[in-house]
């Protein structure tokens, strides 16, 4: 009787794991994100989901459910690209100081030494939560994770409502989210599985933390020895999904940014205690007959405060 | 001989006496003005305080000399404040109405739009502006008044003003201005670290790749902040455009999106409800003109 009954447990509980493995259907199987990048997000969410009421995975699902509607056109079976940059903020309500010497034209000679606005997997603005953040640190998905997750944790913990009432207020800067957040929520829904606290996240082992961002040493070229870090960006090493960003017209036009040419960049304080970002074209990278450079105060929005220049005296090892 | 002599040193001593006066008063202006101290916004690492500091900080960086020559900008961002006007020095005694930022109506009843400025050195409550409209001959046609929309305006920060009359602007040849500033109250905050997350252009059809759903497509502008002092039960965002020549064109205000109806805590952050105008005069310029934004909080 025993073992009879013993049998038959074993039966249903073959049945029902069975029948709960075919009742969960995820909508996409294991929506694709960079290796290192879901390491990154997940520390992140570690240092920040206490005090929300969610777990930990369910915190990394709402950081992560961003990425694919702003940087992949919300392909999750694409692995969003760290080194993407936004190309759709054509508004000159706060300057046109994003393009070289502020000429909005196609036509412009040196237009391709473009001042991106938003920047890596969360496109992180200057006029907002990047306001602080050097441009590595919106591409590096350790620094960019950090601070999107702190941000989405101060938002969670603030809202009222239900989890997913939070998890709205907490997308609500995302303009890809959605009017009432719900293209974040569908994502969320898919990669997030509740009942056994799980992920259902495919590791990219093409895509690094950088996502081809490639570290160097600068140097001003009258001082050679003295040198300081520095990032080489270039959008034809991008990795991860690129279709989204980095299409014709390569120049921009009337309502689209253009798609920079490789450049140097790095961060510094000046004698007076402001923190400035840089950004260098340097004329080998560019063919330009000037290396043309440009730099912004943090803080400020880089549509009416970047200052560009030209003869760059920057070097690169 | 002795003559011209004599007129040469009273010539001398009249041009040292001219220059020590010049002097005197240049540096009687100078010194009526009085520095300020900016309400600087804290580094991003003590807003988010599990980031590394050394992350985020330059100053680790070794030092390569680029461009020293320091950058500033009239456009500042502070504590609860991002645009242009915050004066580093003020003259120390009133509340001025800045007259190049004042948009009278060109035609109907006169109104205007602009901005004041605490010139003072210490924290002032709203401001009551008064108006006296002047007639060509010199007569009062009437007075008007209003308070100013931020309620606590720190030495030096600017702050947006809107007020109409049932006066014909044709009547109007000259206006008196007064201020009276009220006193701070201490339950206002304006510790804020103001974000703006996107701003839709008037009639775009879409966005970044994605068909907006709200036609006839008004101008939207989305904001958020980080709140920097103790708990707050609610938080007002106050936006002003300005033209290329420094006229307020419009005014606009957002309340807490509801999803933040019990206040904001420690450590917290808001997002505000859109500021959407639909008005089809104004908002197609709205995205191409510059925006001052003030964040008021209790």
């Amino acid at each position: 009787m025993k073992n009879k009954t013993t049998w038959l447990t074993s039966i249903f509980v073959v049945i029902f794991v069975m029948t709960s493995l075919i009742n969960y259907t995820p909508a996409y199987a294991g929506a694709k994100f960079g290796d290192v990048p879901t390491d990154d997000v997940l520390s992140a969410a570690t240092a920040n989901y206490k005090g929300t009421g969610t777990t930990r995975n369910s915190f990394a699902a709402i950081i992560m459910a961003v990425t694919w509607p702003e940087v992949t056109g919300n392909h999750l079976n694409y692995t969003p690209s760290p080194m993407a940059i936004g190309r759709a903020d054509v508004s000159s309500s706060n300057g046109k100081k994003l393009w070289a010497d502020g000429v909005v034209s196609g036509a412009y000679k040196y237009v391709r030494a473009h001042w991106s606005a938003g920047v890596g997997i969360w496109q992180l603005d200057s006029v907002g939560l990047g306001a602080d953040m050097s441009f590595h640190n919106a591409v590096l998905t350790n620094t960019s994770a950090a601070v999107v997750a702190s941000e989405m944790a101060r938002l969670y913990k603030s809202a009222s409502g239900t989890a997913a009432d939070k998890r709205k207020a907490a997308w609500k800067p995302w303009y890809a989210c959605g009017y009432h957040q719900e293209v974040c929520e569908k994502v969320y829904q898919s990669i997030y599985y509740s009942p056994t606290d799980t992920l259902n996240i495919t590791r990219d082992h093409t895509v690094s933390r950088g996502g081809g961002l490639v570290s160097k040493h600068c140097y001003n070229v009258s001082n050679p020895r003295v040198t300081w870090p520095c990032y080489k960006y270039n959008p034809a090493l991008a990795q991860g999904y690129k279709g989204s960003w980095y299409y014709n017209p390569l120049n921009g036009s009337s309502t689209l940014e253009p798609v920079p040419l490789p450049f140097l960049t790095y961060w510094k304080t000046d004698s007076y205690g402001n923190k400035i970002e840089y950004r260098h074209w340097l004329k080998a990278d560019t063919g330009y007959d000037t290396s043309k450079w440009a730099s912004r105060l943090f803080g400020t929005n880089a549509r009416s405060s970047v200052k560009w220049m030209s003869n760059s005296p920057l070097g690169a090892k | 001989m002795d003559f011209i002599r004599k007129m040469k040193v009273v010539a001398l001593l009249v041009i040292a006496v001219i220059s020590v006066a010049s002097i005197s008063y240049a540096e009687s202006a100078k010194s009526n003005k009085v520095k300020v101290d900016l309400p600087n916004k804290p580094e991003i690492w003590e807003i988010h305080k599990h980031l590394k500091k050394e992350d985020f900080d330059p100053s680790t960086s070794p030092s390569g000399k680029m461009d020293d020559s320091g950058q500033d900008t009239a456009v500042r961002t502070l504590k609860g404040f991002v645009g242009p006007n915050y004066a580093t020095q003020v003259n120390g005694k009133s509340v001025i109405v800045l007259s190049n930022s004042l948009n009278v109506s060109k035609s109907g009843n006169w109104a205007v739009k602009g901005l004041v400025r605490n010139e003072t050195t210490s924290n002032i409550g709203a401001v009551t502006i008064e108006a006296k409209l002047i007639s060509s001959k010199g007569t009062l046609l009437g007075t008007v008044s209003t308070k100013s929309i931020v309620t606590k305006i720190r030495p030096g920060e600017p702050a947006p003003f809107e007020m109409t009359s049932s006066i014909p602007v044709s009547k109007v040849a000259s206006v008196q201005w007064i201020t009276k500033p009220t006193a701070a109250q201490d339950n206002i905050s304006r510790e804020a670290n103001i974000m703006v997350d996107y701003e839709l252009a008037y009639g775009q059809q879409d966005y970044r790749g994605f068909k907006r759903n709200d036609p006839p497509y008004p101008y939207v502008l989305a904001t958020s902040f980080d709140n920097l002092s103790g708990p707050i039960k609610t938080a007002q965002l106050v936006a002003a455009w300005l033209d290329e020549t420094g006229k307020v064109v419009w005014i606009g205000t957002a309340s807490l999106d509801s999803a933040f109806k019990n206040g904001v805590g420690v450590d917290g952050s808001a997002t505000f409800n859109n500021i959407v105008v639909n008005n089809s005069k104004i908002a197609p310029m709205l995205s191409q003109i510059p925006y001052t934004l003030w964040v008021i909080a209790k």
